[in-house]
């Protein structure tokens, strides 16, 4: 089976470290969809915008860095990976969810 | 006194059209205003996304939008027409005296969102309305209430509950500030409810991930009275898959403009198999489509003939060359960003699945023409309220918001400056600190995620668009079972999506039993109500308001002369009351 490699910078602004997870290829997701997969499926513990998002481009709140470019995550498709996922600024609250 | 606990005349609670509308009105009125959002507080709420952001209708009588210059309206129309037209499109259970204050507020409200320069992007849209993107509406309503320095605005906040002072009037809220995982208490002279609608009740909604229910929730620990909570309406047309475009109204909006159709996985046509003629008519060529479009999906989907994601086939194949151009031409928007990139995945894979997905809540918080509910010191606006549209909303939700947020803001404010500093109950602050914390000293429970989820399941199995007794019995019943401890994962309050999800929960579940509760009292079907085991419309038994209080639903009689006594099929009587319709003529019903 397909398989989609992700990494995340998590922690927040003082201590940061690097967490993989790996799941199932999702065709058709974007970074969003891959951050929910994630903390439905895999790490209950992950940070990230989903509280009052539009998942249509329009809010502007779910910012993150996808592999070095800073995009939105519902507007950004994931694709086959491998995705490395960062805070998008320095003002982090914890894990991808920046001020 | 820190910022942990503050205090305001008036709190508004929910920063989307109505919210922000409201906070405007209270601030004018000289009251100090606390504004809460749940996101980001000029980006929020289903006004975002209305009209998928496009063009959503903003409405007033023809010939008050005539005297405003708009040269496509009808200056023969009148408040009083409009007024009937809205208790016909609600099957005569509109409360009439929510329909005059809305139709007498309504020019006031278009002419300043007009002069405060809204960006129109549909001028032509037939005798009573513009197109406005929600982007727009809330823009200038922000910039409005931010020139004011009453207002603080908390963003990134939600409510977990009323405050309610020793004589069970409102006296605040307790409020969660998501990122610093902070709980705030706010003591208020009056508060006002614009949270909304309640979204997350179904696990396919078009609107935003926070559309949780909070206001709802809340007023009915309050005691509050609930109105037609029964009545949802869902929207036709939404896509389903791939997951990235999920829950994008801008298929259906592209129908109402009169391009594409729609087909099942065989490539047929359905909708004749379950409408009549006229009524495919009316599916086609009105604003009533979304309750029958929704049907008829929904029996496609019964009958198996629904693609692997559960949707139809939305298409514009059909369309010649030059009608392809000219929508793209009509809605520049599809050319860039998201759009084009939806409209290439359509072109490639010659449509997009669709389906009916749970839109908007005609019932809601009872309220009376000032926006009071039963609640002294409790305001509500907007989609969180119910009554005004009965059983079944045309027109139109935004300019909804924009009336009673005025309306709300102005009667909360006026009622905060006279009665002055109100002190909640410090037992009451306790107890709903500790149902709120209670997740945190809890082992051995289980995810809120999954608990959520299955919160949403239940209500869309049972309170779908069709439904049934023994269906909704069974949905109440496993409601009941999923009020069990949860335990996070996540042990900091900050940033705590679990500890969110807990409480969203707690709010969906409460208002999937109103939503039941009120759904089992109406035996029969009107407007966007349907039910299977009871399928006629019946003037004689239930020309009446469902009012939930207390967990408690009673029915009250309508008198309603426009409303003939008898009981009728569904729809014979649907195409009979859309022929009363000011505006039915413009379609030719067989």
């Amino acid at each position: 089976m397909d398989e989609l490699v992700v990494t995340i910078t998590r922690g927040d602004a003082c201590a940061r470290r690097t967490c993989e997870y790996r799941l199932p290829a999702l065709p058709g997701a974007s970074v969003m969809d891959v951050l929910d997969y994630i903390y439905e499926n895999l790490d209950p513990t992950l940070s990230y915008f989903s509280h009052e998002a539009c998942r249509q481009s329009a809010c502007g709140k779910c910012l993150v860095r996808v592999n070095g470019k800073v995009c939105l995550a519902c507007g950004c498709p994931a694709g086959a990976g491998p995705l490395v996922l960062e805070p998008w600024n320095e003002h982090v609250v914890r894990d991808l969810l920046c001020e | 006194m820190n910022n942990n606990e503050l205090s305001c005349n008036v709190l508004v609670v929910g920063s989307g059209g109505a919210g922000l509308r409201a906070a405007c009105e209270a601030c004018a009125q000289g009251a100090s205003v606390i504004l809460v959002s749940k996101g980001r507080v000029n980006r929020s709420g289903a006004t975002l996304l209305a009209g998928a952001n496009v063009s959503a209708d903003v409405m007033c009588d023809g010939a008050s939008l005539w005297r405003m210059g708009v040269a496509s309206a009808d200056p023969t129309d009148s408040p009083e027409r409009w007024a009937s037209d809205i208790l016909c499109e609600g099957f005569f259970l509109n409360r009439t005296d929510l329909v005059e204050q809305y139709v007498s507020q309504a020019p006031a409200r278009v002419e300043e969102l007009l002069k405060a320069g809204a960006n129109v992007t549909a001028a032509d849209e037939g005798g009573r309305q513009i197109g406005v993107p929600g982007s727009s509406i809330l823009d200038v309503l922000f910039r409005k209430a931010s020139a004011s320095d009453r207002l603080t605005v908390l963003q990134d906040t939600t409510l977990c509950g009323i405050l309610p002072a020793a004589d069970g009037s409102a006296a605040g809220a307790l409020l969660l500030d998501i990122p610093g995982g902070r709980l705030i208490s706010v003591r208020a002279g009056a508060v006002v409810l614009a949270t909304g609608g309640m979204h997350g009740c179904y696990t396919f909604n078009s609107g935003t991930t926070g559309l949780c229910g909070e206001g709802h929730a809340a007023a009915m620990r309050m005691g509050a009275r609930m109105s037609l909570m029964e009545m949802v309406t869902f929207c036709p047309d939404v896509i389903c898959a791939p997951s990235r475009f999920r829950g994008s109204i801008l298929p259906y909006i592209l129908q109402c403009m009169g391009y594409g159709h729609l087909e099942n996985r065989l490539g047929e046509d359905f909708l004749s198999k379950y409408l009549s003629p006229g009524a495919v008519e009316l599916a086609l060529g009105s604003e009533w489509n979304k309750l029958l479009l929704s049907y008829a999906m929904y029996r496609e989907a019964q009958a198996g003939l629904c693609d692997e994601h559960g949707g139809v086939r939305f298409s514009l194949r059909g369309l010649t060359p030059a009608r392809r151009a000219e929508l793209e031409e009509t809605l520049p928007q599809l050319r860039r960003g998201i759009y084009a990139e939806l409209m290439a995945l359509h072109d490639r894979q010659g449509g997009l699945s669709v389906s009916a997905a749970g839109h908007y809540f005609d019932g809601g918080i009872a309220v009376s023409a000032d926006m009071a509910t039963s609640v002294p010191g409790l305001f509500a606006a907007g989609e969180c309220t119910g009554g005004l549209f009965g059983a079944n909303r045309v027109a139109a939700a935004t300019t909804q918001m924009l009336v009673q947020g005025a309306q709300a803001g102005q009667s909360a404010a006026r009622f905060a400056l006279s009665a002055g500093p109100r002190t909640p109950d410090p037992a009451a602050l306790e107890q709903l600190r500790a149902e709120v914390l209670a997740p945190f000293s809890c082992t051995g429970g289980e995810s809120p995620r999954r608990l959520r989820s299955e919160v949403s399941e239940i209500i869309s199995r049972s309170a779908g668009i069709v439904r049934c007794e023994r269906d909704m019995l069974l949905g109440l019943q496993q409601l009941a079972q999923t009020d069990r401890p949860v335990t996070l994962s996540q042990k900091e309050r900050a940033a705590n999506r679990g500890w969110l999800d807990y409480l969203e929960a707690r709010s969906l579940r409460a208002c999937g039993e109103a939503i039941l509760r009120c759904s089992l009292a109406r035996r029969e079907s009107r407007g966007v109500f349907m039910r299977s085991d009871y399928p006629m419309t019946d003037n004689d038994g239930f020309l009446c308001e469902t009012v939930l209080q207390n967990g408690k639903v009673s029915l009250h009689g309508i008198t309603q002369p426009a409303a003939e006594p008898g009981r009728f099929d569904y729809f014979d009587y649907l195409e009979r009351v859309f022929l009363r319709l000011s505006y039915a003529p413009e379609v030719t019903v067989q």
